[in-house]
């Protein structure tokens, strides 16, 4: 089936009579790709799941907002990529306000839909350890395969200063493999 | 994988390499990706219900013209018009009978009353109305003096005439509208 294209997702979305239909199309298009953006962030699936709702709510509700100077792929990805973010600090946060140890490497042996081998395993937890930002880089390299200028559009950085920081954390994940 | 990727990664890390090209081993339930569009929707048409979208100021303006020009409205608005015409032309017509009944009213102000005002007021008036009002009770005091002067001469005819003469002159009188019944 050919993929329907982002202008005309953006004609139905913008016409009240053909909003839903519209929103409907976006997320044939987009609800697979954003739903493994987050959960390489947030490395669980039932937190996946509801920042991915979290997401897409927040387009409809704020589709309004989009005046086209960007992509839709672009803005897209911006809403999910903060969304996982902000989830990310909260979560911190509770587990400071309840004492808990924040765990260093998320373990995704407690996640029923890893299914790795112990090397993936060990990848998965590498790449969990990054900071934020740096693990939303590499994930957007690394699994996504999107060029450093989409990057740079969608997290609002240079160039150089991603492909820096795609370069470190590469480094970081090496670094924890092999001491592992 | 893109060219872009493979060389990139080739050059900083061989083993993130090799790892990129075995398969993805993170998976979903089933159906749940339906389940998920399912979800989200049943989100959104309670939102809908809640909140209802920001609409542009042209929509919204559209909507209120469109609500305007209903045909009831219109029917409405237009007899509602036509009854402030015909108050207002109404209104208007008992206006300017009231004027002109001020302005009779006006009418009969006594001469003392305007001379009195027009005493007290002498600085209001133009030079050229005062001249105006002068001329005018000169005129006015003319003919009264004219009037005096046909009066005595009446009375002087009717004094000095004879027993004999007086009925020939009353009748003479009479006839050129000198005298009246009622004066005698």
């Amino acid at each position: 089936m050919k993929e329907i294209s982002d202008e005309n997702i953006i004609t139905a979305m913008q016409n009240p009579a053909t909003m839903e239909r519209g929103f409907s199309l976006l997320m044939d298009k987009y609800q697979e790709p954003l739903y493994w953006l987050v959960c390489r962030m947030v490395n669980n699936h039932d937190d996946a799941n509801d920042v991915t709702q979290n997401t897409f709510v927040k387009v409809f509700r704020g589709f309004h907002n989009y005046k086209g100077d960007a992509k839709l792929y672009t803005w897209l990805y911006r809403i999910a990529s903060n969304e996982a973010i902000t989830f990310i600090n909260q979560r911190n946060k509770k587990a400071i306000s309840s004492l808990d140890t924040i765990p260093t490497t998320y373990e995704l042996s407690a996640d029923s839909y890893f299914d790795g081998e112990e090397t993936q395993r060990l990848l998965k937890n590498a790449i969990s350890q990054l900071p934020d930002k740096q693990r939303l880089v590499f994930n957007m390299r690394y699994y996504e395969e999107m060029p450093y200028e989409e990057m740079s559009k969608i997290l609002e950085t240079s160039v150089g200063a991603l492909k820096a920081s795609f370069h470190h954390a590469v480094k970081k994940i090496e670094a924890f493999v092999v001491n592992k | 994988m893109k060219e872009e990727l493979k060389k990139e990664l080739e050059e900083i890390s061989p083993f993130l390499l090799e790892m990129k090209e075995k398969p993805e081993v993170q998976t979903v339930p089933k159906h749940f990706f339906n389940n998920m569009r399912i979800d989200i929707m049943n989100k959104v048409k309670a939102d809908e219900q809640q909140i209802q979208p920001k609409k542009s100021w042209f929509y919204e303006l559209k909507i209120q013209v469109q609500h305007f020009f209903r045909p009831q409205l219109a029917f409405g608005l237009a007899s509602a018009g036509v009854l402030i015409v015909v108050g207002s032309l109404f209104f208007l017509k008992n206006t300017s009978n009231s004027q002109s009944d001020n302005c009779n009213s006006l009418a009969c102000v006594s001469d003392e009353e305007t001379t009195a005002y027009m005493d007290e007021n002498i600085n209001d008036f133009e030079e050229k109305t005062l001249w105006d009002a002068a001329y005018e009770q000169q005129e006015n005091t003319a003919q009264a003096t004219i009037e005096n002067i046909n009066e005595t001469h009446k009375n002087l005819k009717l004094e000095n005439a004879s027993t004999e003469e007086f009925d020939e002159i009353v009748d003479e009188m009479m006839q050129n509208g000198e005298l009246n019944e009622e004066e005698l």
